[in-house]
């Protein structure tokens, strides 16, 4: 007998086999609300990173403004040499 | 689709987990005997079927009810058997043959069925994984190579292919190790 034909038979027998039962209905809610709790925690973190960066976009957009009207204060003593003729 | 599962689907979409304890309850001794394909461990055994029903929870708004809710079922449990075995691969060695008994008895059919799977189990773990998930559904489950592809997502001619490659690399590995001596009843 061939050695695929000997697994063919081992595999008949095998499919008769009792397999050990489980109650895994209340491990599995379990697991479930637990995943639910996780994937709230995620949801609220997510809103939180949203509203963060919106507002950090907002506070960009004005002080980019806000930026470009300051002017140094050293530049009142740039401004008389620029006009000084060196030659 | 059984309008039962029909009905507890529906409930459940609907936050009732009662509903889902049900369909729980309903399937879980076809998802543990397939899922005992995976792992004869009975501990990581019921880690596994927890964990196909957790899966089949999380993505069940996307079963659309085409086919019965058993056989998505089973195509969740082919797929958390399949990332289990890959994530075993690494830590787990096979048991070499040498190590079981001769398997006494007077022909196949009086054969322990657990003695059977044990051999069957450890000879299918040196298989790579793809080969080993195909053969482990055709010999255990009775699947057709439709129903493999089926399940794990890939074309009929990639399963026949395995199908294939695998029974020629079982063989050498069933003759390298001695198999038809441990069976004394095959003549």
């Amino acid at each position: 007998m061939d050695s695929l034909d000997a697994i063919e038979k081992l595999a008949k027998q095998t499919r008769t086999e009792k397999v050990p039962s489980f109650d895994v209905s209340a491990k599995v809610l379990q697991r479930i609300e637990a995943e639910e709790i996780e994937s709230f925690g995620f949801v609220a973190f997510d809103l939180f990173a949203s509203i963060s960066a919106i507002a950090a976009s907002v506070v960009g957009y004005f002080s980019i403004g806000a930026l470009r009207s300051v002017t140094s204060p050293l530049m009142q003593f740039l401004t008389p040499l620029q006009e000084v003729r060196i030659w | 689709m059984e309008s039962t599962d029909r009905t507890d689907i529906a409930a459940c979409l609907n936050g009732d987990k009662d509903s889902y304890a049900n369909l729980v309850r309903r399937y879980e001794a076809q998802i543990t005997k397939l899922m005992w394909r995976f792992s004869r461990d009975p501990v990581v055994c019921e880690e596994l079927v927890q964990e196909v029903f957790v899966e089949a929870y999380l993505s069940l708004s996307s079963f659309r009810g085409d086919a019965p809710f058993l056989h998505w079922l089973r195509r969740i449990g082919s797929r958390v058997g399949y990332r289990f075995w890959k994530e075993q691969a690494k830590t787990k060695s096979a048991v070499p043959l040498a190590d079981f008994d001769a398997i006494e008895a007077e022909d196949a059919d009086t054969i322990d069925p657990s003695v059977a799977a044990e051999v069957l189990h450890s000879l299918l773990a040196r298989l790579p994984r793809a080969d080993r998930l195909v053969l482990t559904l055709m010999y255990f489950e009775q699947c057709g190579t439709k129903e493999i592809a089926e399940q794990m997502g890939w074309s009929r001619a990639v399963v026949k292919m395995r199908a294939f490659r695998a029974r020629r690399k079982l063989k050498t590995i069933a003759e390298r190790e001695n198999l038809l001596e441990k069976l004394g009843w095959i003549h």
